[in-house]
């Protein structure tokens, strides 16, 4: 009696675990948000098309402001520079020891994801906090970033062992390269955020950690750390591109300045084609992400699982039902990424034509490029709000004890999250308003880069036409996930 | 110069509408009336057949605040897991369970068999979505 008192115990802890444990479709951590009711729906779809003809007519009589953007520069005087640059060592050496109790839970930790502070740490943390960070405050990876901040402290240490001479670079970073790495790099990590069964196993995920680690420190000692940091340091990139919406921007020896909200979308002087169709695919997973979650997608799961037993996926791939979900996910997620390249080139195309073939495509894509991020930074809002700040307070229990040891480190060990800390009625207002507000901007900014792209204003209200129609389409697009029931199919065992 | 003034006065008041609407729904959210206390729990009922809820619509839907009681019946052993309010509840097969709780949270939550079979087989269930969501409407 005792023996199987004690094996049901045992089997009663193991399925807690499991239970802890289910499939996720960003990274991890579940959302249990409603969708957003119709008159929501109704009410955003139809303010945004009024708004944006309203806008169009509007800007038509208004004359581009020439001249720059105002900018409030902050921290004038020394001590203010002094204190801001203690505190920014603070923060980074706060980051860097954050960075390494990361690895170190997801190798020695317990491995379970909510137990494990790696998983949080990575999904919530560092994707969701820092992104919505960065385009809402200000460049705040350019602060923390781990990776820079431990390989500067070596240089410093190097420099000190060897008085006189640095670590030099040993090669020149190639031009060729341009910022193609962080596409690429940028790529595989969507990958692992919503296709990769490991996305929420700690060991994987420290591995992954440190492969990345590797990868970069030897970029850094190849080709130096500013050029690795411009051209491949991809979350420094991606969050750099964020960044450019937020009102507090760096300025060259004078610390902090504020200017306003998306100013920073109108300078394209970096834009090259590697970073256009970065900021093209940042657009298309996080579209996708909320996709993955829709009836309609799970539509597609399941009629991959029913595939008949002699579809190719059992004989030829001998998939199992997660592996075959996985493969159908990883075309999903390129295809949509093509999908999204396709039409904004061929919107790009229809600016050219309309303006009267004499601007290339291909500049008109890289200039117009920036204007779409503030629907995807709105999408962004919408999408990750409640996570952030519902699921995110997993975070509290984990500082106590982030191996899953029993520890009580800071005393809020035993905090337990409060899901309704963000309920239903504040989360559609959020989304909504974030939406809308989104739009606005973009058509506005689309506005300002037409009447600065092409001289006669007749021309810029013609070509501006088709971008505004992608705009309306890709925000309606973002309503009509915002309105769908999440879904989920998990893989089973 | 006085017509993009103009322009940037009107985007303003739109900015200004959002906010406002904003700042009321976060008012509905924290001032909402005390529930009424339904003395009679809503009852719904559900057989698993074939490791499915054959329902028309496996959504269970209540308001914020609702007495709520849910019966299952299965054709084998399953072990389920209602998330966000984290309630367990094993079946033995044909007999019912019934899970009952207060909804005081708004959201929506999957009822999810983590396990089907006897507690001494490995056998996980095949790849399918939640048996049932549970939709708490917010009052």
């Amino acid at each position: 009696m005792a023996a199987r008192l004690a094996s049901y115990c045992i089997a009663l802890i193991a399925f807690s675990g499991a239970a802890a444990a289910p499939a996720y479709a960003h990274g991890f951590g579940a959302r249990y948000d409603l969708p957003i009711p119709l008159s929501f729906y109704v009410f955003a779809a139809g303010t945004t098309v009024a708004l944006s003809f309203v806008m169009v007519a509007l800007l038509l009589r208004t004359t581009p402001s020439s001249g720059g953007h105002p900018l409030v520069v902050l921290m004038r005087s020394g001590w203010s520079r002094r204190v801001g640059a203690v505190l920014a060592v603070v923060a980074r050496a706060v980051a860097s020891a954050y960075f390494l109790l990361m690895i170190a839970a997801g190798l020695f930790g317990i491995q379970s994801a909510e137990r494990n502070f790696i998983v949080v740490s990575v999904w919530i943390v560092g994707w969701v906090a820092i992104s919505l960070g960065s385009a809402l405050v200000g460049d705040v990876w350019r602060l923390l970033n781990p990776w820079n901040a431990l390989f500067a402290a070596a240089e410093r240490i190097y420099l000190r062992l060897h008085p006189g001479r640095g670590l030099k670079p040993l090669a020149s970073y190639p031009a060729a390269l341009d910022r193609w790495p962080a596409l690429f790099l940028f790529v595989a990590f969507a990958w692992m955020e919503l296709v990769w069964g490991g996305r929420d196993v700690p060991a994987r995920l420290a591995q992954a950690m440190l492969a990345y680690s590797g990868m970069t420190w030897l970029g850094m000692i190849l080709f130096g750390r500013q050029a690795w940091l411009r051209g491949a340091e991809m979350f420094g990139i991606v969050f750099g591109i964020f960044a450019r919406f937020a009102p507090l921007a760096p300025v060259a020896d004078a610390g902090l300045a504020v200017r306003l909200p998306a100013s920073g979308l109108l300078d394209d002087r970096d834009t090259t084609p590697a970073i256009m169709l970065l900021v093209v695919t940042l657009l298309a997973t996080v579209t996708f992400d909320g996709l993955l979650e829709t009836p309609l997608w799970a539509r597609v799961d399941i009629a991959v699982l029913d595939a008949p037993d002699d579809s190719v996926l059992w004989t030829v791939f001998n998939f199992s039902d997660a592996g075959a979900l996985r493969f159908e996910r990883s075309i999903g997620l390129l295809l949509f990424v093509a999908l999204f390249c396709a039409a904004y080139l061929s919107i790009c195309k229809a600016m050219a034509l309309a303006a009267g073939g004499k601007y290339p495509t291909a500049a008109l894509a890289r200039r117009f490029v920036f204007t779409l991020l503030p629907i995807s930074i709105a999408y962004h809002i919408a999408h990750y709000f409640s996570y952030l700040f519902n699921g995110g307070q997993l975070v509290i229990p984990l500082l106590s004890d982030p191996f899953g040891f029993g520890w009580d480190l800071i005393g809020t060990a035993s905090y337990r999250p409060d899901i309704g800390f963000v309920g239903p009625v504040l989360q559609w207002y959020v989304a909504v308003g974030a939406i809308v507000v989104g739009h606005v901007i973009a058509v506005y900014l689309a506005h300002v880069v037409a009447l600065s792209t092409f001289v006669a204003p007749r021309v810029a209200l013609r070509s501006q036409m088709p971008i505004v129609a992608l705009m309306v389409g890709y925000t309606m697009v973002s309503l009509w996930i915002l309105s769908q029931p999440i879904v989920e199919t998990s893989p089973g065992g | 110069m006085l017509e993009s003034t103009k322009a940037a006065t009107v985007l303003c008041g739109i900015l200004l509408f959002m906010a406002s609407g904003l700042s009321l729904a976060v008012d509905a959210g924290l001032s909402s009336p005390a529930f009424a206390q339904d003395a009679a729990a809503k009852q719904f009922s559900f057989t698993i057949t074939d490791r499915k809820i054959a329902a028309a619509d496996n959504v269970v839907r209540v308001s914020q605040g609702d007495e709520v009681e849910i019966s299952l019946t299965a054709d084998e052993t399953a072990e389920l897991h209602l998330h966000g309010y984290d309630i367990l509840l094993t079946l033995t097969p044909n007999v019912p369970g019934k899970i009952r709780f207060t909804a005081v949270v708004a959201g929506r939550f999957p009822l999810e068999a983590h396990r089907f079979g006897p507690p001494a087989s490995a056998e996980r269930h095949r790849a399918s979505g939640p048996l049932l969501y549970l939709e708490v409407l917010p009052r």
